[in-house]
């Protein structure tokens, strides 16, 4: 039999080839290095379509190992349609263990959610954004909001939640809540639930985080300061669950999420 | 008693351009000195000068060469000729002050706002200002409905009445008025008379523009006469 | 009366000197060859156009300056400049609250210059639109200076926005609405109050009534004037408007073909004008 060498080539391990990988690392330090500051890469093209975490995906191959375990969320759940098949790819790019469980992943890629359980300093929590620009709601012009960022010119950020407050009488940010990091960028956390943004401050783990369709990565090390912006008499503050329970566990001191059965309630 | 202004060969000359260029001398080497305290009537025809001398002073003219030393309590003696206009903006504020032969004014302020208007840019109490000169124009007879209309609808008395108002409740230490007597009656005449009087008793000089023999001698200490922008003679009274 | 050196005093707000402005390239006769004795702004060897040059002036504490001239004549290009909307080609400037003064504001970090518009001067223009975000409320637009000032109190925010609308003459129960549903009058109030949010020793006004009716025009130029006796704030008042300028300023800079003509008091510019322009402008008084 003739051997088709021209159409079966393998891929590189993780899919992305060696040189890309060496440019997403460079960039990753360059993120650690100014925390919360947003990092312009290549983002190669995946077989993933923008928009269903091909960001994260670059961050976790760029970072990943043989002897990595890896815990794919999205949409806040390890069994959505897109977590499977995110972990399948990654499984398929690198032969390394998958896992649901937090405690045994050194590396978990994320959508929607941070991790109950407190993360360690063994572990890497990469995060897909969609809008890795906290001020694109104010202002449309990215040489403007890169020079906002540059003059620390944040006025506009805090109107809008100055304005939100005087319209609706608290700040409506149920998501993406914008937090200042290390007392210099604020930054877009990526559209995690406001119970999980006081995670971010002072943790043990690495944060990083991957924007492909923007591309942009920008990261959070280990015990940095991460504030969400407050007025001194409006406060931050999460969301209140004291009066619910889990309907199949009883548990109440995570973040509850409303699940719509058969019937309809 | 100090010397409190000296004019030197001043000399004031008008070049209008959109004119050709043309010409008019209105002040020719200008000389004479005021004592602190003293009133001193400025007398001539029309056109002789009289109100040019006196806005030259004020430096609404400028003039052309010549000097006019003013006693100043700020800053010394300073000529007021060649000053800084920061300077003299100070001394306008705080220590001269000229009453213009009609009232100009913008036609949207009271009566009473006029006149309290001057001490409020000086110490920006306005309800204690507006008492003040409440009781101004109450001694000088203006009826209480006018108290708070537009001045610019007054009768040309009423209207001089609110001018030498407003300029005598600044008690200045130099004061500049031009006709301060013209189309009032003898009572109201002899009221602001005695007003003027009772500045010279607290230390205000006076430089006075007047056509009235009445109330030249009644104020007048020394008289200067003016005739085609030269002085003719200084009668001392 | 020529501009002297020795004739100032150090007490200033605000010194300029020899600000210019030239769109183009330039050489050394550009300026030599424009002006109001050449009868043109544009330089006959190189087409670039000065737009103001050689300006100098001070500006003290309490005092309003008012620039007039015509349209073209550089007028609004000097506050734009020291507002940091425009770069300078040469010259400088020094404000007294920053550094004593000693420094040349338009050589310092874009940060710097930041400070000093947010903290240091306000802006009134004569476009609401270029001074207001039309997006946001207009109580929003004050907090918006005051954020900047880096007051971060939202209780205390509202609290000086409702006062500035008072003293503006805004009704505070409009403070949420969007300027865009006010009318042109209130826009401008709405202006004011802004840039005097965070009580700036300086205030630009760059022909802030031109293009109002004559009872609004009236109404917010009788405001400014009340602001300024109350405040004593320093301003630089820019209009063609001869009327305007007698109303409101103490001295008065008169502009040709973007260089000085004339400087002087206001009434001695407007009663005894020396220079053929100036007698030119206050004998086309209506």
């Amino acid at each position: 039999m003739i051997e088709n060498k021209k159409f079966n080539t393998s891929y590189n391990y993780a899919f992305i080839d060696e040189t890309t990988k060496k440019e997403i690392r460079r960039k990753l330090l360059k993120a650690v290095c100014i925390p919360g500051y947003q990092v312009p890469y290549s983002s190669p093209e995946m077989p993933i379509a923008r928009g269903w975490g091909t960001g994260g995906l670059h961050v976790t191959l760029a970072i990943i190992g043989k002897s990595d375990t890896l815990k794919m969320i999205d949409q806040g759940s390890d069994a959505s349609v897109n977590a499977c098949n995110l972990r399948d790819f990654v499984h398929m790019t690198t032969g390394c263990a998958t896992t649901y469980d937090t405690i045994e992943a050194t590396i978990i890629q994320t959508r929607h959610r941070i991790t109950e359980e407190q993360l360690t300093d063994k572990q890497i929590m990469v995060f897909q954004v969609p809008m890795p620009e906290p001020l694109r709601m104010v202002e449309r012009y990215e040489y403007k909001t890169r020079q906002m960022h540059a003059e620390s010119d944040y006025a506009k950020m805090w109107l809008t939640l100055y304005e939100a407050f005087v319209k609706w009488g608290a700040v409506m940010h149920g998501a993406d809540y914008p937090v200042m990091v290390h007392d210099r960028y604020i930054m877009a956390p990526s559209p995690i639930p406001r119970w999980d943004v006081p995670n971010l401050n002072n943790a043990e783990c690495l944060y990083l985080f991957g924007a492909g369709r923007e591309k942009r990565i920008y990261a959070i090390p280990p015990h940095t300061k991460v504030e969400p912006l407050e007025f001194e008499d409006v406060k931050f503050h999460i969301e209140d669950f004291s009066d619910v329970k889990c309907a199949s566990s009883g548990y109440n001191a995570a973040y509850m999420d409303e699940m719509f059965q058969d019937d309809g309630i | 008693m100090a010397t409190i202004l000296e004019v030197k060969n001043l000399r004031k000359c008008f070049n209008l351009h959109i004119l050709n260029d043309k010409k008019i001398e209105a002040l020719v080497d200008v000389n004479f000195t005021m004592e602190e305290g003293e009133i001193v009537g400025l007398t001539g025809k029309s056109g002789s000068g009289k109100s040019t001398l006196m806005k030259t002073i004020y430096r609404t003219y400028l003039a052309n060469s010549g000097q006019i030393n003013y006693l100043s309590n700020t800053f010394g003696i300073i000529d007021l000729v060649s000053a800084n206009e920061h300077k003299i903006l100070q001394l306008r504020r705080n220590e001269i002050t000229y009453c213009s032969q009609f009232l100009k004014v913008i036609p949207r302020i009271t009566a009473i706002d006029v006149v309290a208007d001057t001490i409020v840019k000086k110490e920006s109490d306005r309800i204690n200002a507006r008492e003040i000169a409440t009781d101004l124009i109450k001694t000088l007879g203006l009826p209480v409905e006018l108290w708070d209309a537009f001045p610019s609808t007054f009768s040309g008395g009423e209207q001089q009445r609110i001018n030498i108002a407003r300029a005598i409740i600044a008690k200045p230490r130099f004061l500049l008025v031009d006709e301060p007597t013209a189309s009032l009656d003898t009572k109201t005449k002899d009221i602001v008379i005695q007003l003027i009087l009772d500045l010279k008793k607290k230390g205000t000089s006076v430089l006075l523009i007047t056509h009235d023999e009445y109330t030249l001698k009644k104020l007048s200490d020394k008289q200067i006469h003016l005739q085609l922008g030269q002085i003719l003679e200084q009668i001392y009274a | 009366m020529l501009y002297n050196e020795n004739n100032t005093t150090n007490d200033w707000v605000l010194k300029v000197e020899n600000l210019t402005k030239i769109y183009g390239n330039y050489t050394e006769n550009t300026i030599a060859n424009t002006g109001p004795d050449k009868g043109t702004n544009i330089c006959p060897e190189t087409g670039s156009i000065v737009a103001c040059a050689e300006i100098s002036f001070e500006l003290y504490p309490g005092e309003v300056l008012g620039i007039v001239g015509e349209s073209g004549s550089g007028k609004s290009t000097i506050v734009k400049q020291l507002f940091f909307d425009m770069d300078v080609t040469m010259g400088s400037a020094f404000i007294r609250p920053f550094l004593n003064g000693t420094v040349n504001i338009f050589e310092e970090s874009n940060q710097k210059k930041r400070y000093m518009r947010n903290h240091l001067m306000g802006m009134v223009y004569q476009n609401p639109r270029d001074g207001l975000n039309f997006s946001f409320s207009s109580g929003g637009n004050i907090a918006e200076k005051l954020l900047m000032a880096d007051l971060f109190h939202v209780g205390k925010i509202r609290e000086r926005a409702s006062d500035l609308l008072n003293k503006t003459e805004v009704p505070v129960t409009r403070m949420d609405d969007l300027p865009a549903y006010f009318s042109g009058g209130m826009q401008q109030r709405v202006q004011i109050a802004k840039a005097i949010a965070n009580n700036p020793p300086l205030l630009f006004l760059d022909e802030v009534t031109s293009g109002l009716d004559v009872s609004v025009q009236a109404r917010v130029l009788d405001l400014i004037r009340g602001l300024q006796h109350e405040l004593g704030i320093a301003m630089i008042v820019v209009s063609h408007d001869l009327s305007v300028i007698r109303m409101l300023t103490d001295r008065t800079l008169v502009l040709k073909h973007g260089r000085i003509v004339e400087r002087g008091l206001t009434d001695q510019i407007l009663q005894d004008p020396q220079h053929e322009y100036s007698q030119l402008l206050v004998s086309s008084l209506l």
